[in-house]
């Protein structure tokens, strides 16, 4: 199967930074390939996401997407779905008025913007609360609102940063079975989260991240993922160990 | 790209409408502030400009008021009689506050009317409204010295040609030959060289204020930039294949918009709902052309400051707090909140540093000089040279996110 997103060889370093946020990282996501970036606090895994959002340089050709380097993609962008970690809304407009501009954005034609909202608000359960301010939504729901927004455009790879943070149980399994809806119909997913319980609802494979490095690549099983960031972090307390056991990269 | 742009633009001013308060400093305060500084500094300015003083005299006779009636008014003075017999000059003055009054002595009028030949050591009492500048009290003083001395030889010459057949309301009774030439002070002096027009007060606060107004989109404009970094918005927006300079662009657009629109409602704040309040009007003598070749330059100025501090700042209140700050001291010294004209010596020159000083004299140079956009150029790249350094400085401080990895 072909891959959706080849990463080869990345490096980066933020800014009046010495430590590398990506160390050398390659990844290769398959399409339809649901994937889990698990990592803690530090990992890399927003800073590698923000490669793919087009937020750093797109000129990069170590980073491709639907087989081509991300600034040849053009409006092929827009087959990407993206949803930042932060609530990234506009909380005086309404719910509507938010996915209106968003399917502007997006390109998509004045017949379908309607269609395609009332879509997405079905899917994220908010269709009620179409007319209500974003200030006045809980925080579930704003959650909720931020995954809508990123399947305006019914996207082939769908990236969510961290999609669970803050969220109620309900809107939280509700969050989980639209994904698994998603990848039932195919769409290639990456999702990044610190938790490996939401790894193993959500995702066929895992790539694990510590210190900008990826540490394990593989099928998610718990006892594995458990076992190598122990390895790797004993290996980085006794600097002893050059080939952490368990390792499928 | 336009489209994108636009969408943004018209996103931004959706947001911006929302929210009542930020509308309120971008249009209220300005008009407030004309409103009420231009009633206030009304006086300051005629101290300034055109300046005119109504002065009380308090006569014994009818007729010694006629002839410094005459002599008065050709030095600009407002006359108004009122009798002494009935109130003295501290009664007067305790009742009505008024700006100048006189009281003359029984026996100068008596002299001055060729009922006496002699003039006691009795004064001429005078008193000055507290406020007036000590200045013009003594240019009073002075001018009204030179009146009663000139009705004293034109007496004395009344007395060496003979009566004349003049009355005593015409100015050139009683004149000898050589005193005919000086009637009054300002034939004495031909004014040469440049003299700069001041603004009235209408025409100082208007552009003052709307310039002031204009910096002050700083806080909403900064406001904006911090949200949209902390929410994650440019990670979102640049997903959508828009690129940074749209992305800038469409943000900043719309306040290039709202600056115009500030200017336009100042101007007609002062030109239709001042005449209403005051009894000055906003008297323009510009076009339209370099007016808005002003606004815009100006406004960008303003937008690239705003952008300085958003890209500087890492909380919105950092920014509301350092932006309005710094837009109050820039507009303290470039002429805003204190007339240039009035500045001493050194705070003139130090007004340089403020492009709000060169905002001002450019909208000086359409509302009030009428001066050709050529000549205009000189105070137009002051403050677009303002605006490209803190553009270029904003660019190279912007981040697109707060995160530092993750």
């Amino acid at each position: 199967m072909e891959n959706i997103v080849e990463i080869r060889d990345l490096s980066f370093s933020y800014p009046r930074s010495s430590k590398r946020s990506l160390d050398s990282f390659s990844l290769e996501v398959r399409r339809g390939e649901s994937v889990g970036l698990l990592g803690p606090n530090g990992a890399g895994k927003t800073t590698l996401i923000s490669f793919l959002s087009g937020l750093r340089p797109r000129s990069d050709d170590r980073v491709t997407v639907f087989g081509r380097p991300l600034h040849l993609l053009g409006e092929e962008l827009l087959k990407i779905g993206y949803a930042p970690q932060e609530l990234a809304l506009y909380p005086s407009l309404s719910v509507h008025d938010n996915l209106i501009f968003f399917s502007r954005l997006a390109c998509i034609s004045k017949e379908r913007q309607r269609a395609q909202v009332e879509r997405v608000l079905e899917v994220v359960d908010l269709t009620s609360d179409r007319e209500k301010r974003v200030a006045a939504l809980s925080g579930g729901m704003k959650r909720r609102l931020n995954l809508a927004i990123a399947l305006l455009n019914e996207p082939e790879l769908l990236i969510l940063d961290e999609p669970t943070v803050g969220v109620d149980m309900m809107s939280r399994d509700l969050i989980f079975e639209r994904i698994n809806d998603l990848r039932r119909s195919g769409t290639t997913l990456i999702y990044t989260t610190h938790y490996l319980e939401e790894v193993e609802r959500v995702c066929d494979s895992v790539a694990m991240m510590n210190l900008g490095q990826l540490i394990y690549r593989g099928r998610v099983d718990l006892s594995i993922l458990v076992q190598n960031f122990k390895s790797f972090a004993n290996s980085l307390s006794l600097e002893s160990d050059p080939d952490p056991q368990g390792q499928e990269i | 790209m336009i489209f994108r742009t636009l969408q943004i633009s018209i996103q931004e001013i959706k947001v911006l409408f929302a929210d009542r308060q930020a509308l309120a400093i971008l249009f209220l305060m300005p008009v407030l502030l004309i409103l009420f500084l231009s009633l206030a500094l009304t006086d300051i300015y005629h101290q300034k400009v055109g300046r005119h003083f109504q002065v009380v005299l308090l006569a014994h006779s009818k007729k010694i008021p006629e002839i410094l009636h005459a002599k008065m008014k050709g030095y600009g003075y407002e006359i108004l009689v009122d009798s002494a017999e009935s109130q003295s000059i501290e009664e007067y003055v305790q009742l009505h506050d008024p700006e100048v009054v006189l009281e003359l002595p029984q026996d100068l009028e008596a002299l001055l009317e060729k009922r006496k030949d002699s003039v006691s050591t009795e004064k001429i009492k005078i008193s000055f409204r507290p406020n007036l500048d000590q200045s013009y009290q003594d240019l009073i003083k002075a001018q009204l010295t030179l009146i009663f001395q000139s009705m004293v030889i034109d007496r004395v010459n009344e007395e060496i040609l003979g009566s004349s057949d003049l009355g005593p309301g015409d100015p050139s009774a009683g004149k000898s030959v050589a005193l005919r030439s000086f009637d009054h002070q300002t034939q004495l002096f031909e004014v040469v060289g440049k003299t700069k027009v001041l603004p009235n007060p209408l025409q100082q606060t208007v552009p003052a204020w709307s310039l002031f107004a204009m910096f002050f989109i700083v806080i909403p404009l900064s406001n904006s930039f911090i949200r949209d970094r902390k929410l994650g918005m440019f990670k979102r927006l640049l997903g959508y294949n828009v690129s940074k300079g749209e992305l800038i662009l469409g943000k900043v657009a719309p306040y290039i918009v709202i600056n115009c629109l500030q200017l336009f409602a100042m101007y007609g704040v002062g030109r239709f709902v001042m005449p209403w309040l005051t009894d000055r009007g906003f008297v323009v003598h510009g076009d339209l052309g370099p007016l808005l070749i002003v606004t815009l330059v100006s406004s960008l100025a303003a937008t690239s400051f705003g952008l300085l501090i958003a890209s500087w700042a890492r909380t919105a209140e950092q920014a509301t707090s350092l932006g309005p700050l710094l837009v109050v001291i820039m507009a303290l010294t470039g002429g805003v909140m204190i007339p240039h004209f009035v500045m001493p010596q050194f705070m003139q020159k130090l007004a340089h540093l403020s492009p709000l000083y060169w905002g001002l004299e450019s909208y000086f140079d359409v509302f009030l000089y009428h001066t050709p956009v050529k000549a205009m150029l000189y105070n137009i790249a002051f403050l677009f040279g303002f605006a490209l350094i803190t553009f270029l400085l904003a660019i190279y401080r912007f981040r697109w996110n707060d995160d530092d990895g993750g």
